[in-house]
């Protein structure tokens, strides 16, 4: 019996919202609620880039699937440039390569393309570049924190992946999830993996809000490594040099990112200092 | 991050990046913890995810036949290669889109 991924991920995302509902109720945080149309469209979007990567993985082959995802960066990059006026410096836009070039060298291998696949993969990343985006954009326009947005959002990402889930999985593993019978074992593992997806949706949008997109892309690459390298130290895969490279070269282009933000967080937060400093200076004379 | 954001006020991106505490009242987290947070969070689910998938027997063969039935609909392989044992861990979907 395949799993019903998407179904899973609805799952996860009803989870998430009752436990948000409850923790506000107990005063854990302030319920805020942002307009209706709006978070209607971003849940829809984000729950349809979910269903869009799932379809992508189904339809393409492991490798082309890595690759789409890696392209999610430079989108993002593009798409914030391009429509959200975002500047990104060259030491970013570098140490982004530098990943970049280390994560596919070490997960890309197997790369088959299809037209069905394509067009798929394309959909995926465009949604999920747009509503990781306007995860952090939304928090910032409405000044809400990102337990707040999750909390107003999480079930209409539920509704939606419900609605998406019967034919997405169906198209994927073929059959009909309603009529699945699953044991008591699949169930506890199940209702495991809802709770640790509460812990990964809010830490998803605090990420996004508190850091910024990209970010969060390549913090789920460090993932990525992170997998990798216990494969080779724990599992005992075979040690295969390409991949190796790859996993080096991916953590120096993390660590030059991360010198490349802080260093451009510096330079945004004393620019306007020193200009005010200069408009005192000059009122003084 | 967003236009909304790189147009901040300096003094509302300082305080942010400047929170320590690890909530404050609307629920927010410091980036210190939510980074964290979400390595952990992200590795422990595609494990338990990996586990549920090994109880339930999931096999490739639906997804490699959907792959199949759309390559032969159309499209063409590009390239071809080993999948490295270590990638075991992306043959099955991930659950959220990261």
């Amino acid at each position: 019996m395949a799993i019903a991924v998407t179904f899973l991920t609805a799952m996860h995302m009803v989870l998430t919202a009752l436990v948000l509902r409850a923790a506000a109720r107990m005063g854990y945080f302030e319920k805020k609620s942002v307009g209706r149309a709006e978070v209607v469209k971003f849940g829809v979007l984000n729950s349809a880039s979910i269903a869009l990567l799932n379809l992508s993985l189904g339809f393409n082959s492991v490798g082309f699937y890595q690759m789409t995802k890696l392209s999610i960066i430079p989108v993002t990059v593009g798409l914030q440039m391009t429509y959200f006026n975002k500047k990104f410096s060259a030491g970013v836009k570098m140490s982004l390569l530098v990943l970049l070039l280390g994560v596919g060298a070490s997960t890309v291998t197997d790369v088959q393309l299809n037209a069905t696949g394509s067009v798929v993969g394309g959909l995926s990343v465009v949604t999920t570049a747009l509503g990781q985006i306007l995860t952090g954009s939304m928090q910032q326009k409405h000044q809400i924190s990102s337990t707040q947005l999750l909390c107003a959002s999480a079930p209409w990402m539920a509704m939606t992946l419900m609605i998406l889930a019967p034919p997405v999985d169906g198209v994927l593993n073929g059959g009909n999830i309603l009529e699945s019978s699953y044991s008591n074992e699949v169930l506890i593992v199940a209702f495991i993996s809802c709770g640790l997806a509460i812990a990964v949706n809010f830490a998803t949008f605090a990420v996004i809000g508190k850091c910024s997109a990209v970010t969060y892309q390549v913090v789920g690459h460090l993932k990525t490594m992170l997998i990798l390298g216990f494969g080779f130290a724990v599992v005992g895969d075979p040690i295969v040099a390409k991949n190796v490279f790859g996993l080096l070269v991916a953590l120096c282009g993390m660590f030059l990112y991360a010198r490349a933000e802080m260093r451009a967080r510096a330079v945004a937060t004393a620019a306007p200092r020193r200009a005010s400093a200069d408009e005192e200076s000059a009122a003084g004379k | 991050m967003s236009a909304a954001r790189s147009e901040a006020p300096t003094s509302t991106r300082a305080t942010t990046n400047a929170t320590t505490t690890v909530q404050d009242a609307n629920g927010g987290v410091s980036a210190a913890f939510a980074l964290t947070l979400s390595v952990v969070s992200s590795v422990s689910l595609v494990i338990v995810n990996k586990h549920l998938i090994s109880i339930l027997g999931f096999r490739e063969g639906a997804s490699r036949a959907t792959r199949e039935g759309a390559r032969e609909a159309g499209g063409r392989p590009l390239a071809s290669g080993r999948v490295s044992g270590v990638l075991d861990f992306w043959k099955f979907r991930e659950t959220r889109g990261d």
